[in-house]
């Protein structure tokens, strides 16, 4: 059953999770993770757990597609109706849609 | 022969209802490779635009005038976002919902003050300040018509100035390289285009996905109850 439009009305920022080319300026409660080499993989998978679970404000998740390979599983796994997660490329990484969540749903549906 | 009529006429009418099912599944295959086009344009889209905005970057970066790069540096982290989405539905129809960008820059914000401003003053009469209780030494009563556009002028200055600081090129300096300036419209034409697209796209292929899954079980019972 779909829940009413006052579930979502929170909901109104964008987060990112990218390298420091990506990242935006950030609000007073942080929208944003800045990952470089050292950054852990745990420490993503608690940002992106936190943008798209805990807090209820945040719209749309942005996340660098070479970043959402490393929490893989998570990214794929994550089926709720809001955030909505996007993978974007980078400036070092290229957009490869065999990778990307979505286009796996797809061709999942077509029963490739 | 009674027996043979009515199950002739049953097996008729399930193969409508299948038919019937199978059209329904036709359009929502349609409707999803629609929504599927959509999210690949937007796609492409922000490839172009985000590489537009690093190539923009790059290049301002090239010949900075104090030898510092232009990155997180010069972050003002008491900045709010100018950019924010709004969920609503589709139509008044529809329970499904869309992403909407909404700009809270106050620039946004003048524009849409100046024009409830010019509103205002058009439907009410100007108000004539009364003359000086004393005359001017040269004798003559100068009557100063001020209206309210003018304080409003006034005020102008100050708005211009708030608008201006809640830009991020700001924290940058002053005198700022095109470039730059460009890179920022490159990052905003992402935000408020090809990723509004894409979330919505998603949402879209996220809902019909699920009725197709729906319809599909429908149909295989359809045809299992034929057979």
């Amino acid at each position: 059953m779909a829940l009413p439009q006052s579930a979502y009305a929170a909901r109104e920022f964008l987060a990112v999770i990218g390298d420091e080319h990506v990242t935006d300026p950030p609000d007073s409660q942080k929208n944003y993770l800045v990952v470089d080499q050292k950054t852990e993989v745990s420490t993503i998978e608690g940002a992106f757990d936190a943008f798209t679970k805990q807090r209820k404000d945040i719209a749309i998740v942005l996340i660098n597609q070479h970043i959402a390979d490393k929490i893989r599983g998570t990214v794929d796994g994550f089926g709720e109706a809001f955030p909505a997660v996007l993978e974007i490329p980078s400036k070092d990484h290229p957009y490869d849609p065999e990778k990307d969540s979505v286009m796996k749903r797809v061709r999942k549906l077509f029963g490739e | 022969m009674a027996a043979e009529t009515a199950s002739t006429e049953a097996r008729a009418g399930s193969s409508s209802g299948l038919t019937q099912l199978l059209d329904q599944l036709d359009r929502l295959w349609v409707e999803y490779l629609t929504f599927l086009d959509q999210y690949q344009a937007a796609q492409g889209n922000l490839k172009k635009q985000l590489s537009a905005g690093h190539f923009s970057l790059t290049q301002a970066n090239f010949k900075p005038p104090n030898r510092r790069p232009y990155g997180q540096d010069y972050y003002d982290n008491r900045m709010k976002a100018s950019r924010r989405y709004k969920i609503a539905p589709q139509d008044q129809t529809s329970l499904s919902m869309r992403f909407k960008v909404i700009d809270t820059t106050s620039s946004a914000k003048l524009a849409e003050s100046a024009e409830s401003a010019e509103k205002d003053a058009a439907s009410e009469p100007q108000q004539q300040p009364s003359p000086p209780s004393t005359p001017t030494p040269d004798g003559h009563e100068n009557l100063e018509k001020s209206t309210p556009t003018a304080e409003a002028n006034a005020e102008e200055p100050a708005e211009d100035a708030t608008a201006s600081s809640h830009d991020p090129l700001r924290w940058f300096g002053i005198l700022l390289p095109r470039e730059l300036r460009s890179a920022q419209t490159s990052f905003c034409t992402v935000i408020e285009g090809p990723v509004e697209s894409a979330a919505n796209a998603i949402r879209g292929m996220r809902e019909t996905e699920a009725k197709i899954s729906k319809l599909r079980k429908a149909v295989r019972k359809v045809e299992k109850a034929e057979n």
